[in-house]
């Protein structure tokens, strides 16, 4: 039954939903999740290798992914709109124009509320998953119409920490608040993690590190290395200028500064060392945003280069603490088929127990 | 009906589920009515003052429950833990289970006595080191719980299948959890049991006041305080000066403490009471330092029979009606 609700919802085999992530995902990625089973996402830049400022390109490039996966795949797949911050609007407008213009079967809003844009997405047609990380950003979702919430859990890489809940206890709680169905995300990446979202309430997954370690993903080779090699324990949780998550309840200030998951190396010690020196979230956001040394006359970001150029140095390399469980590099057909099959035999397992 | 996992063969009790050390309030009386439930009821050693007072209370749990039964030390934490260790030993105790400190020789010697030896840590690799001294089982606690914080510390999730990579004795996952959910998916995710600490303090046998009661049932997990102690990261430059003082040679039990209030954010829970028939402002503050995650499932005050047998019905209803697996497992055989 709770499989069915998220299966039923948005027309799909396995209840597994490709996380969205920025600099990560194409339009190949996205088509063979799809075809697999589960749900890809387009993510912010999803196939592009350079930063655009044109909001117009934004959505271009979006549109030619778009029709990329249409062209792959016959199967559901989402797109990912971000809630703009400050500056943002046109970028996450276009996003939503050219979602409803193309007829994406499911939207995936996250970083703030789905209700500017869940009334025009609906009646384009498309499924609209808002991704929260409380029961009370739930319950506002369902308010506002959304048709499944998708939790965020601390464990999660790249921003999904700013309410530092877990994966644990944040589901049940959720599951609670809201009768809408509820995927969760945060340290799933296999098929206990499936079995164990399900059993606290959750009608699905929502697996983003998991599937960057896959064949099909884009990024370079160095971050699918990287997570080969890391442990559990080798995430930290940044944040690019505040001082600490519960300290700051200011959503512009959430918005300007913000948090992410991402493997310790160079970029995050030496932020790090800005954070504990200056003590000053518009010096540590300065760092966050200079260019590093190598990449003069470049356009470039901190969470672009590991991407792009393999840089997992200089770079914010995006990842949750499900990188423990993290120890090769499958397609994305046979990672599905894989947690599905674990997921079964857990299943029977369980019933030995008792 | 019996569930059986490797956790209940080795305690002995019906269902694969402990009771959580309790600092103050981890008395015998509380630990006799949850092992009577069919859970395994824990004595905490430092909630009495002497080894003699541990004594008594033992008698006391044999009084009340012929269940087999845990006492816990929690190391650095309890007074006189060797007077403590010496009535474990000389008493009827199946179970001793060791927290916080290198416990090797605490363990060595319940192996000596015949009885059986678990250690709790909120580390990973302070579980493979007590796995490598012969301890029983481990009971690994995720961020989401109190008390146990480690810089390394995963959460409950994460923290199980990092163990679970080097673990191969039982091992028992705590932390944020308190209902038929969280049980079965830690089980799910391998664990062999669970264990409970926040959720057994909010029952009708607990000694602590129901004031304090009715505010876990209210609290949220969300409430920033909370989130601070339990999920937050200690201060990078505190932490930093900390370690400085175990590297310049501080002794271990003047260190620990340091460590644990600098983890916890502070030790006002050490001046946690029970018995202030008043709810001031203040004491729910102090008291509140006592809760975990788990309050996010706490909505009532049920007595410990009642808990635990809802955690299990629940947990077995489940298992009997999975039916997204069926249709899944339906629609996989149709494909």
């Amino acid at each position: 039954m709770i499989k069915t609700r998220l299966c039923d919802l948005l027309k799909i085999k396995y209840p597994v939903v490709q996380a969205a992530m920025a600099w990560v995902s194409d339009a190949e990625m996205v088509a063979a999740i799809s075809n697999a089973g589960g749900v890809g996402t387009l993510g912010p830049n999803a196939g592009a290798a350079s930063i655009t400022r044109d909001p117009n390109e934004t959505g271009e490039r979006l549109r030619a992914q778009i029709k990329k996966v249409k062209s792959l795949s016959t199967k559901p797949f989402a797109v990912n709109i971000v809630v703009p911050g400050p500056g943002e609007e046109a970028f996450s407008e276009i996003t939503a124009k050219v979602c409803i213009e193309e007829g994406v079967p499911v939207a995936i809003v996250s970083q703030g509320s789905a209700k500017f844009y869940a009334e025009r997405l609906h009646k384009a047609g498309i499924k609209v998953l808002q991704v929260i990380g409380n029961a009370k950003h739930a319950r506002s979702a369902e308010a506002a119409g959304v048709d499944a919430v998708i939790t965020s859990g601390t464990e999660g890489g790249g921003h999904s920490n700013a309410n530092l809940l877990t994966t644990f206890t944040m589901v049940p709680q959720v599951a609670d608040a809201v009768k809408i169905p509820v995927v969760a995300g945060g340290g799933v990446g296999d098929g206990r993690g499936l079995v164990a979202a399900l059993a606290l309430g959750a009608d699905g997954v929502y697996i983003g590190t998991r599937f960057i370690a896959t064949k099909e993903c884009p990024v370079h080779q160095n971050w699918k290395d990287f997570l080969v090699k890391s442990e559990a324990t080798d995430t930290v949780g940044i944040v690019h200028g505040r001082k600490s998550a519960v300290e700051v309840s200011d959503v512009q200030t959430e918005m300007r500064f913000g948090s992410a998951r991402c493997l310790r190396n160079e970029f995050v010690r030496q932020l790090l060392e800005v954070d504990a020196r200056e003590k000053d979230p518009e010096k540590v956001m300065d760092f966050f945003l200079s260019r590093p040394p190598g990449y003069e006359g470049k356009e470039v970001s901190r969470s672009m280069i590991p991407a792009v150029y393999g840089d997992v140095v200089q770079g914010g390399v995006g990842a949750g603490q499900v990188v423990g469980i993290i120890n090769d590099i499958p397609s994305c057909k046979e990672l599905i088929e894989r947690v599905i099959s674990e997921a079964e035999d857990i299943l029977k397992r369980l019933q030995k127990v008792r | 009906m019996e569930w059986k996992t490797r956790v209940t063969e080795l305690c002995g009790c019906k269902y694969p589920i402990l009771e959580g050390g309790l600092s103050s309030f981890g008395y015998a009386e509380l630990a006799a009515a949850v092992s009577n439930a069919g859970a395994h009821g824990t004595i905490t050693a430092g909630a009495y003052h002497t080894p003699e007072e541990l004594r008594k209370a033992i008698k006391k749990y044999h009084e009340l429950s012929k269940e087999p039964f845990s006492v816990n030390i929690s190391l650095t934490h309890c007074k006189d833990e060797e007077g403590m260790l010496r009535v474990i030993l000389e008493e009827d105790v199946p179970v001793l289970e060791t927290a916080v400190y290198l416990s090797d020789s605490f363990g060595k010697r319940a192996h000596e006595a015949g009885r059986k030896w678990v250690h709790k840590v909120a580390a990973v690799k302070h579980a493979i080191h007590a796995q490598d001294a012969g301890a029983d089982a481990i009971i690994m606690v995720g961020l989401e719980g109190i008390g146990k914080k480690n810089i390394e510390q995963l959460t409950t999730m994460t923290t199980l299948f990092w163990a679970k990579r080097f673990i191969e004795v039982p091992l028992i996952i705590s932390g944020g959890l308190g209902d038929a959910r969280g049980f079965l998916g830690a089980l799910a995710m391998g664990a062999d049991g669970i264990m409970m600490g926040t959720r057994f303090m909010a029952t009708r046998e607990c000694v602590v006041a129901d004031h304090h009661k009715h505010n876990m049932v209210k609290m949220s997990p969300d409430n920033l305080q909370l989130k601070h102690r339990c999920l937050n990261t200690p201060d990078p430059k505190a932490y930093a000066e900390l370690m400085k003082l175990r590297e310049q040679g501080m002794p271990i039990s003047e260190w620990i403490p340091k460590a644990t209030a600098l983890f916890l954010k502070d030790d006002r829970w050490k001046s946690a009471a029970y018995r202030g028939p008043e709810d001031s402002g203040e004491e729910l503050e102090i008291m509140s330092t006592l809760w975990s995650e788990a309050v996010a499932v706490i909505d009532d005050i049920p007595t410990c029979k009642e808990l635990v047998d809802r955690i299990v019905n629940e947990a077995e209803h489940m298992l009997d009606n999975l039916e997204f697996i069926k249709s899944w497992m339906n629609q996989k055989r149709s494909v």
